[in-house]
């Protein structure tokens, strides 16, 4: 009888075993995919590794639902919380601990709702954060080898001293004639505040650049001069 | 009948004894907390801002104090905060802003304790648990604006009771309480969350010990209402949400997951479970399948965040109160020699804790500091990110510096520079001269002070206490 919250001896399938029997597959799942953890399964728990999130949640919810079901068992009650414990300090505890949530789950009955709301919840915000970051899109970062995709990607995240760096390494590719790298560099050291090397770089661009790159050049010093005038 | 005399003297002796101990256990936890309230880089940036918005009667409108942080209207997000932490410390002293701080911990700390624990002997049983509470916490004790949130959620913790036991709540305390707690902390969100929270655990719970709900979700609303009204309010929940789903806020240690191996992490932890499974084992009035799912996610969230053991270590308190006031035995008072150990603890406590020297600036570089800028060292500074706080102080933005504790204002990834300059990872050479840095502010014995200390282009110039100050040798320009 799926779904039936009356009490439960001599049924053989109810929503809470079955409940318990879809953890476990996840359980499995997770294990099977993710493989073997990283850290090791001796590291202490740290939610913000990868994978962890869903685990953390049915730690919380086996606790729950089997302390739930051991309410006049607090010998083996002491013996689940023993095991959360443990599944903090050591991670791989964790199967353990679901193991024997299982176990309690399989063997013990329970008239409240509690459990099987908290159980089922766990099991919905397990599976929502493991499949998160599946779905999550991260930009790629650039390719390190290209500079001016470097600098732009800097100036998105508004730190310009990241990409005025690499705008000087950009400009070793305009080194013969000053163009566009020269004038992000300058306009990158003119918003910091150093107007004096600013001014310098883009000396270089009215002196040896090509003609369009000369005449924004000599339209940004006219800009300059007239928001911070050059000392005489 | 006339009352017999000599229990009446008995019984009024008993009384006088009885407040002079509450008295001495409730100084006790002052003292013990004075002990371990610190002076770090967040209540030294709060000032710093403070003070400017003190001075120009107006918010900043750009980027105060770092070279690096993200340019641009910068928003402060404790509006009442920053400004009241400058003038308790220009007006009255730094000593001053401990003890207010201390002041309203402690506060915090005795309505979690005193109005839940009813009875003498619930007071006196939960008393080492308010210690153990100030003791798990020790390490991130500081004055910061959390101190004054401590009692926003006592008071909200104490009115949420209420409505669960079925008393009532007059309607302005949540919509005062909401406009002050969201100029106070960013955790005025959690305020909002918390009646929900304690409204869904309760559905869960069983019809016959089931509270009404709806005055929980009506004191949510109002809360709500309350912070809204405040001009700032709808930009500060704004700013709530963007600062924990930032990248930073994850990386910083007290976000993330505590030490389990630590045993006063897994005393807390065990204390919560036990009282988890007591509530589920008794489920009375005083405690049920509510306050059991309610620890279940107060102790999820300790899991996630070292910064919530504090909420933990709170509701374990004010549980065990509501827990030890429904047993039978529990409403007996002490007598006789029964008194001298309990004058004895807290007397020992508060006596040790006060006999410890106080130096609130002990864990700051204030010589390093002050050396940088008689030397006129050369500028870019560049600074670990727990003593930027300080150098705002110290400086006031005259210097700028490279990070402070204002994460969100770092996203643009000096964060994550300054984390691979303090581990010495891939590159960090490359971030120095990235920064233009020609003077480095760091912690003495660090992984970056012997990086640097082997570096040619490098020499060090200070070194006393926890700090060591290196500056190249050819200047970038």
């Amino acid at each position: 009888m799926v779904g039936s919250l009356a009490p439960t001896h001599g049924v053989l399938l109810n929503a809470r075993r079955l409940l318990a029997a879809v953890a476990v597959l996840v359980v499995a799942g997770v294990v099977v995919v993710a493989g073997p953890d990283p850290r090791g399964f001796l590291a202490p728990f740290a939610f913000h590794d990868p994978g962890q999130p869903p685990l953390l949640v049915l730690r919380a919810g086996a606790l729950f639902v089997a302390l739930s079901a051991l309410r006049r068992a607090p010998r083996v009650a002491a013996l689940v919380i023993a095991l959360f414990l443990l599944s903090l300090a050591v991670r791989g505890g964790v199967y353990l601990l679901l193991l024997a949530a299982g176990a309690v789950l399989v063997t013990r009955d329970d008239d409240s709702r509690a459990p099987l709301a908290v159980l089922s919840g766990s099991l919905a915000v397990a599976v929502a954060l493991a499949v998160a970051p599946l779905l999550a899109a991260h930009p790629a970062p650039p390719d390190p080898g290209d500079a001016r995709a470097m600098v732009a990607y800097w100036q998105g995240r508004k730190n310009p001293y990241q990409a005025r760096w690499w705008a000087l390494g950009w400009t070793r590719e305009e080194a013969a004639a000053p163009g566009d790298a020269y004038l992000t560099l300058a306009t990158l050291d003119w918003d910091l505040g150093r107007d004096t090397q600013a001014r310098k770089v883009l000396a270089k661009v009215i002196e040896r650049g090509p003609l369009p790159a000369r005449e924004r050049a000599a339209s940004l010093q006219t800009a300059w001069d007239q928001a911070r005038p050059a000392p005489p | 009948m006339t009352p017999d005399p000599v229990e009446g003297t008995r019984a009024a002796e008993t009384s006088l004894v009885w407040s002079l101990w509450q008295a001495t256990a409730l100084a006790s936890l002052l003292a013990f907390a004075w002990r371990h309230m610190d002076l770090l880089g967040d209540g030294c940036w709060y000032i710093a801002t403070g003070r400017y918005v003190l001075a120009h009667h107006a918010f900043p409108p750009d980027e105060l104090f770092s070279y690096a942080g993200v340019r641009g209207p910068w928003f402060v997000n404790m509006p009442f905060t920053e400004p009241f932490f400058a003038w308790v410390t220009d007006t009255l002293g730094v000593r001053a802003l401990l003890l207010t701080c201390t002041a309203a911990f402690g506060a915090a700390l005795a309505l979690f304790w005193l109005p839940h624990a009813r009875g003498r002997f619930a007071k006196v049983a939960v008393w080492p648990l308010v210690v153990f509470a100030i003791y798990v916490q020790r390490d991130d004790l500081q004055a910061r604006s959390q101190t004054l949130a401590d009692v926003a959620i006592a008071v909200e913790l104490l009115c949420l009771f209420r409505l669960r036991d079925g008393g009532r709540v007059a309607s302005w305390l949540p919509f005062v309480l909401g406009a002050l707690w969201v100029s106070v902390h960013p955790s005025f969100l959690l305020g909002v969350l918390l009646p929900l929270g304690f409204a869904a655990a309760f559905r869960v719970a069983p019809a016959d010990s089931r509270p009404h709900l709806a005055p929980m979700l009506r004191f949510a609303v109002l809360l709500a209402v309350g912070g809204l009204l405040n001009p700032y309010g709808y930009r500060l929940i704004g700013e709530f949400i963007r600062f924990m789903s930032a990248e930073s806020t994850t990386s910083i240690d007290l976000f993330r997951s505590p030490d389990f191996t630590r045993p006063d992490i897994a005393v807390a932890l065990l204390v919560a479970a036990a009282m988890l499974f007591e509530c589920l084992r008794r489920a009375s009035r005083e405690a049920g399948v509510g306050e059991a799912l309610l620890m279940l996610g107060i102790l999820t969230a300790t899991c996630v965040s070292r910064r919530y053991v504090e909420i933990l270590a709170a509701y374990e308190v004010v549980l065990a109160g509501r827990l030890l006031r429904g047993l039978p035995w529990s409403q007996g008072q002490p007598r006789g020699r029964a008194w001298i150990p309990l004058f004895a603890l807290p007397l020992a406590l508060g006596a040790v804790s006060l006999s410890a020297r106080k130096d609130p600036w002990q864990n700051l570089p204030v010589e390093a500091a002050a050396f940088i800028e008689d030397r006129h060292l050369p500028d870019n500074v560049l600074n670990i990110l727990h003593w930027g706080g300080y150098l705002d102080y110290a400086w006031g933005g005259k210097r700028r510096i490279f990070i402070d504790g204002r994460t969100t204002q770092f996203e643009n990834g000096v964060l994550a520079d300054h984390g691979n300059l303090a581990n010495v990872g891939a590159g960090w050479g490359q971030a120095l001269d990235a920064y233009l840095v020609n003077t480095v502010l760091w912690e003495n014995g660090s992984p970056l002070d012997r990086a640097l200390a082997g570096d040619p282009a490098w020499a060090e110039v200070f070194r006393k206490g926890i700090a060591v100050v290196y500056v190249r040798k050819s200047p970038l320009r």
